[in-house]
């Protein structure tokens, strides 16, 4: 038996990396995913399920069954996988016996550490977005379906210039929460800009007649909140942007809607300032084109059943680099970038295919983990049968 | 014992994460590179300074406003120019026919596009009415389209706007 630490330092590690917080941890992860698997069915859809359960910013999580909370508070899963990643490294790589009879045991709780440092590479480094193409196309950016930015760019002779991005990262403290807002400082324009009035899902009206009573309205629009879909890419944000001018102080609001599918304009200090809500852009390291797009739906529905796609790859002058044939389950991955296809669609004058384009420096870790720890624990499993079989052996003779 | 502790531990380091995401005032400066889902639309317009832009409608492919409720609008449609011609005059109570070899002309988009004039009370389609209203309109066929350009406002208003207009009918180009 192990002697018992007197170093408060050494009774930390030994508590973090302990039997019991292991058990805890992996106890609560299965109830947290059984939990957030069944919700995500829900209203709140997966989007908004996961970032209940498992983002950074959720440190305890009320979960809800079948339309009813729970009268429990659970830790957030992400500070869940934190502990146990400490609680791996501490007790199943640091505290370990070591030698060689336990090297394929150190090899296992090495491999699931990586698995969960992965997975935590995905969370904070992982960038997804998507590419729709009708054959024939070519494109050179992809845009996210969730994480939306405000762009101001300036307008020279009608020719947008190279925009300014407020991001996703620095709206989120104003976004779904209507009554905060954020000032944005802008020294590249000659205003600064403020955020408010942030609304998730929203409709636009034009104003007939006399506007209903409560809303804000700007330049003959308003934005009507409705309750957010669950399935986050179909909402429809809206928020009030107000544009002060350093030299003046004079004010100018617009309403950003995100369903505006081009550049709302200002003037200002004479000239022109195009500024839009909208999925951020992600500008690819190349350009893809698609040659052909193939696919089958499910009979009697809009659902595609299978699909695969031919592009082509091309560099900074639109020469052909590599051609590729994208299908369910085989991506296009080049330059560290994976390309899934995840729609198709043939009800258009051109067959359309829109892919899923992800970077993810971790990408292939989970895979490596799982063949690593599959491999050491087949190992362990060996030296252990045959160590009962020697003994058992070894007993056997003993008795004779 | 030890879950115990570990769950005297945990309020502490909840605590000291919890604080809420920032809605301090922050500089931006992070711009990106033009790409081709900047082209939006199949025109290219150069717009007057004195203009906004506001949102397009079904009906309102390139949307604009100036002063503070003027409107003008592009519209691709169908439909010949003297009909059109006689739908705008009608909504200033005026239904007399229109001959479009009469109307002022202008080249647009490498065609001889029309203008119209009307001034009175306008009574628009979402049940707006402006007193002493003015119309400035451009009709042009091209491509198998037709093209309009509809200025509405007041009548001094939209005066005061001639000049803007016809730069910005002329700006108009296919993609």
């Amino acid at each position: 038996m192990s002697k018992k630490p007197t170093n408060p330092v050494t009774k930390i590690f030994a508590l973090i990396g302990g039997f019991q917080v292991a058990i805890v941890c992996m106890v609560l992860l299965l109830i947290l995913t059984w939990l957030s698997t069944l919700e995500q069915t829900g209203p709140g859809g997966l989007y908004w399920t996961l970032e209940k359960y498992f983002s950074f910013g959720a440190y305890y999580v009320r979960p809800t069954l079948y339309g009813h909370d729970l009268p429990i508070y659970l830790p957030g899963g992400y500070w869940v996988c934190a502990l146990f990643t400490l609680n791996l490294l501490f007790g199943g790589v640091m505290r370990m016996r070591k030698g060689w009879k336990h090297a394929p045991i150190l090899v296992s709780h090495l491999s699931m550490l990586m698995l969960m440092i992965g997975g935590a590479m995905t969370y904070h480094q992982s960038r997804e977005a998507y590419m729709l193409l009708a054959v024939g196309e070519t494109g050179d950016s992809a845009f996210s379906l969730t994480e939306l930015s405000i762009e101001i760019a300036e307008v020279k002779d009608g020719q947008k210039q190279e925009p300014l991005v407020i991001s996703s990262e620095l709206l989120a403290g104003v976004r779904g929460k209507p009554t905060r807002q954020r000032e944005f400082l802008l020294p590249n324009f000659p205003f600064d800009a403020t955020v408010s009035e942030y609304h998730i899902h929203n409709e636009l009206f034009p104003v007939q007649g006399i506007a209903p009573e409560g809303v804000n309205v700007v330049d003959g629009y308003y934005a009507k909140p409705i309750e957010p879909t669950g399935a986050e890419e179909t909402n429809l944000s809206a928020c009030i942007i107000t544009l002060k001018e350093r030299s003046s102080g004079k004010l100018h609001k617009l309403l950003l809607f995100e369903g505006v599918s081009h550049d709302l304009t200002v003037t200002i200090e004479d000239k022109i300032y195009g500024l839009r809500l909208h999925g951020e852009i992600w500008n690819t390291p190349f350009r893809v084109r698609l040659d052909d797009s193939r696919g089958e739906k499910h009979p009697g529905t809009g659902m595609a059943m299978i699909y695969e796609s031919d592009v082509t790859v091309l560099d900074e002058n639109g020469s052909a680099e590599r051609k590729f044939k994208i299908e369910m389950n085989k991506p296009l991955r080049y330059k560290d970038l994976t390309f899934y296809q995840t729609s198709w669609n043939d009800a258009g004058p051109k067959v359309e295919s829109g892919f899923t384009v992800k970077t993810n420096p971790s990408d292939q870790w989970p895979k490596y983990a799982i063949y690593t720890c599959g491999v050491a624990l087949f190992v362990h499993f060996i030296i252990k049968l045959f160590g009962f079989v020697s003994n058992s052996i070894a007993r056997s003779k003993n008795e004779q | 014992m030890n879950l115990r502790k570990l769950a005297l531990g945990l309020v502490p380091m909840i605590a000291l994460t919890s604080c809420d995401e920032s809605t301090n005032p922050v500089e931006v400066t992070e711009t990106r590179k033009l790409t081709s889902y900047d082209d939006e639309s199949n025109l290219a317009v150069a717009m007057p300074k004195d203009w906004r832009r506001v949102p397009s409608t079904r009906f309102r492919d390139y949307n604009c406003k100036f002063n503070e409720n003027g409107e003008v609008y592009i519209s691709i449609g169908s439909g010949d120019i003297k009909s059109n011609a006689e739908r705008w005059l009608k909504q200033f109570g005026d239904t007399r026919e229109v001959v479009v070899s009469e109307l002022e002309k202008l080249d647009v988009m490498g065609s001889k596009a029309v203008i119209l004039e009307a001034e009175g009370t306008f009574a628009g389609m979402r049940g707006v009415t402006i007193e002493d209203a003015g119309l400035l309109g451009l009709l042009v066929e091209t491509r198998g389209n037709l093209i309009t350009v509809k200025m509405i406002g007041k009548k001094e208003e939209v005066q005061a706007q001639r000049e803007n207009f016809i730069s910005f009918s002329k700006s108009i180009q296919w993609k």
